[in-house]
């Protein structure tokens, strides 16, 4: 008896876990999905709003695809307890003002009309059944018009895309380590993409937007993508602002030819994509620009580094010594820092005693307010003070890292936050209509202006949207202006297409600290022309 | 010379810190056998509801961090009653201990106003007072110095409290055998809802001193918890001053790791299990057949 009590307890226990700890995403996942079922919508197999007609996903080859709204509540093994949230198919996001990370993330979600409702009555969505049968038999061509592409009413055109919806991938940050400040990473570009569809789609087709949570986590972000393609037959990727997902993703991209438009762009692997379109800059850049500004503007000469010991963080130390070394600094150390071991507190020791006048810094909010703390414990702080990669650019951090973080200079990608500029202005407009408590940091931004692009490319294919095309539309951008400081243009092979830094610095405002737009905008001469 | 100190102190600290929740998860599985993942979970929630109090609706500090241990101490016989009671085995127990670690760490998530960022300071009196070391270049916090106080405290009050009360008497008594415990007397619905709520009541407890020196959060209390296990294996689960030596032994070898051998990447990570499979080699090969057979036996 007691072995069963037992499992009743315990899959009570990790359902409740599952439900309310998992993510954000999966709790607004059970929040639509409820109020789905409470309305008495159909479900989503049933094409009455959940994004899938049995035309759309290959009927057979996804027998379940009433998960459309329940895997929203039951993490799927494939994307590590992420939830899968079909905006498109989970009915009409009412986007809610003042609402907390929770209710953030359960609005703003889904398509303004569930488009399928229209769908299974349209011719359109008939002959949306056929490559998708192809799809379920392995025939899919990607980037191929289907039997209904190119025809003067658009229909089914390529893999995830029907008369009526382009089913859209994204993958964010929705818990783990930094996935309490993660989601609004992705809520800048899901705003965006919310927008478009409330202004009417694209050409006449709703963005189906299918949401996954990578934890920043490579390995779940890598899960939740295959899932996406290979069970989901999404048509693209749009604004994935995790760099330890949109690295891995690149040669998968590559190789299933689907295309990323508005990736985050801090690993450098991502700009070896023919099929990924990066709009922020990378960490090397930000590296570079540092060690540069550093050196000649406070003559820095011996420098230590903490860094998350991820391939960009040893990226980031490499480009900051390759740099600075130029101008006659050096290095000294560089230690990794994790969460659960004395590293900062070492770290900050070894500075000290090793007479270093700036410490370079690429982390995490948490571990970068946590070195400050232990610096001021120990009544430390360098010349230069701090500075760090964009990381470290959220409004919250100066107020966390209290008067020993004053001085602090952080990169980032786009004009910072205390400019008044007509782009920044609608930026903020859009994204605060839908998300009002959203933190802007670089991301954010990034993905606004990568969500923006995405729509745009969209618009300019016509009713011919395929991938091949997509992908030969963004190849040909050219002098794209975000409005918020960088102009972006890619070609074949060169998707570098942000090279731009600024840098902003704490300071003292009364009795609080903000950052404040000290330089930029600083272009990289010494990236990588790719 | 100001290096060896530095790393001397530091070792101190953050030896401290594993030993302070290590001693938890010892007095939990000594007394009733079963190994209690849920530490770092119930210090989560003390923690967030103190900070809360304090923080959020302006109570006083000594207020607040009380009612963070008193709802961790609630939360300890709460689960004792309903969920450790009904189980057949300490080691179904275990397991149901898991359940509540996962379901506290994402309680943070539930509550919107608790997990709008990546962590919150959490006040203490003492921020801003320090005492600087002659000759070590280096500075301590008052904050980790009570921390270090308080290990000293909590060592020599559960060895009192195990070997020299009736209480602890009983605890062991119960573990060891509960049949002849109960002919002697000793009630064993009164003891395990002792034990329950003491454990959960230093997990508040090693919150309210871990949290100020660190950041309040759901990821770090719960990653020094993970370490902690490894050196109450240290211990056999059972021995108080072997887990302690266990704990400073793993934060001297990572510090001295990362003052001495900076370039040695990945070595200071690996210290917890390199000293986990020393300690389980060793005691194989001294002929123990597995760490149950010594578990509760008196210390």
């Amino acid at each position: 008896m007691a072995p069963r009590r037992l499992f009743v307890a315990l899959t009570a226990s990790l359902l409740a876990t599952a439900a309310c700890g998992g993510s954000a995403a999966q709790r607004a996942a059970l929040k639509v999905q409820s109020q789905n079922l409470a309305a008495g919508q159909p479900s989503a197999a049933s094409g009455g709003g959940g994004g899938y007609s049995s035309g759309d996903s290959g009927g057979s080859a996804a027998p379940a695809e009433s998960s459309a709204g329940a895997s929203a509540g039951a993490p799927s093994a494939a994307s590590g307890g992420s939830a899968g949230l079909s905006s498109g198919g989970s009915g009409s996001a009412s986007p809610s003002a003042g609402a907390s990370p929770a209710a953030k993330s359960a609005s703003g979600t889904a398509s303004a009309a569930g488009p399928s409702a229209a769908r299974s009555a349209t011719p359109g969505a008939k002959s949306a059944a056929a490559p998708e049968a192809g799809a379920a038999a392995g025939a899919p061509t990607p980037g191929a018009p289907g039997p209904g592409g190119g025809s003067a009413v658009g229909g089914a055109t390529d893999v995830g895309v029907t008369a009526n919806s382009i089913k859209v991938g994204h993958i964010g940050i929705y818990s783990g380590p930094v996935g309490s400040f993660g989601d609004d990473l992705s809520y800048a570009g899901r705003a965006k993409l919310q927008e478009i569809n409330d202004t009417g789609g694209v050409n006449g087709r709703k963005l189906d937007v299918l949401v996954r949570d990578d934890a920043w986590d490579g390995t779940k972000g890598m899960n939740a993508a295959r899932d996406l393609v290979e069970r989901e037959h999404i048509f693209a990727f749009c604004c994935i602002m995790s760099v330890n997902t949109s690295d891995p993703l690149t040669p998968y991209a590559d190789e299933h030819k689907i295309p990323h438009i508005g990736a985050d762009g801090w690993g450098e692997p991502q700009y070896k994509g023919a099929w990924t379109f990066p709009v922020s800059a990378s960490a090397v850049t930000e590296a570079h620009m540092l060690a540069k500004w550093q050196a000649q503007n406070q003559q820095a000469k011996r420098i230590a580094i903490l860094y998350i010991n991820n391939p960009t963080g040893r990226a980031y130390v490499k480009a900051y010594d390759e740099v600075i070394k130029k101008f006659g600094g050096e290095v000294v150390f560089s230690q990794p820092a994790t969460f659960d071991d004395p590293g900062t507190t070492t770290f900050i020791a070894q500075a000290r005693t090793q007479n270093i006048d700036t410490i370079s810094t690429y982390l995490d909010p948490g571990i970068f307010t946590r070195m400050v703390r232990e610096a001021a414990a120990q009544n430390y702080k360098p010349k230069n003070a701090f500075s760090g990669a964009a990381g470290l650019y959220f409004q919250v951090t100066p107020n966390f890292t209290g008067p020993n973080g004053e001085g602090t200079i952080a990169a980032t990608h786009w004009e910072t936050n205390d400019q008044d500029t007509p782009g920044l202005r609608a930026y903020k407009a859009t994204v605060e209509k839908y998300y009002p408590k959203i933190d802007h940091s670089t991301w954010t931004k990034a993905g606004f202006v990568g969500a923006t692009i995405f729509g745009n490319l969209l618009k300019s294919l016509g009713l011919e949207v395929t991938r091949q095309r997509l992908k030969d539309a963004a190849d040909r951008l050219t002098d794209f202006d975000s409005g918020l400081g960088p102009h972006l243009s890619w070609s074949p092979g060169h998707h570098r297409a942000n090279k731009t830094i600024y840098l902003a610095q704490i300071q003292r405002n009364g009795d609080k600290f903000e950052y404040k737009k000290i330089a930029g905008p600083l272009i990289d001469e010494y990236a990588e022309s790719d | 010379m100001t290096k060896f100190i530095q790393t001397i102190i530091i070792g101190l600290e953050y030896g401290c810190v594993y030993s302070l929740i290590a001693m938890g998860m010892v007095l939990v599985y000594r007394t009733t056998g079963v190994l209690n993942i849920a530490h770092g979970g119930i210090g989560v929630l003390a923690g967030f509801v103190a900070w809360d109090l304090d923080t959020l609706r302006g109570w006083p500090y000594y207020p607040a961090i009380l009612v963070g241990i008193l709802v961790a101490v609630v939360a300890g016989l709460l689960f004792e009653r309903f969920v450790v009671r009904r189980l057949a085995s300490p080691a179904l127990a275990t397991v149901a201990t898991l359940a509540l670690f996962l379901l506290l760490q994402g309680l943070v998530f539930v509550v919107p106003w608790w997990g709008n960022t990546w962590g919150q300071v959490f006040n203490s009196p003492f921020a801003n007072k320090k005492v600087s070391i002659p000759g070590a270049d280096y500075s301590v916090s008052w904050d980790q110095l009570i921390l270090f106080g308080s290990v000293l405290a909590f060592f020599a009050g559960l060895y009192f409290v195990l070997r020299r009360t009736r209480v602890g008497l009983a605890m062991r008594a119960v573990s060891d055998d509960p049949t002849a415990a109960r002919l002697m007397g000793i009630r064993q619905k009164l003891v395990a809802p002792v034990v329950w709520g003491l454990a959960f009541g230093i997990s508040g407890v090693t919150t309210m001193l871990l949290a100020p020196i660190l950041l309040l959060d759901n990821t770090s209390l719960t990653a020094f918890t993970l370490k902690a296990l490894t050196v109450t294996f240290v211990g056999g689960l059972i021995s108080l001053p072997l887990t302690v030596l266990g704990a400073m032994a793993l934060s001297m070898l990572e510090v001295s790791t990362q003052l001495y051998m900076p370039n040695v990447r990945g070595l200071s990570d690996a210290w917890p299990f390199i000293i986990l499979i020393v300690v389980l080699v060793a005691r194989f090969a001294r002929g123990t057949k597995a760490l149950e057979d010594t578990a509760v036996a008196p210390a």
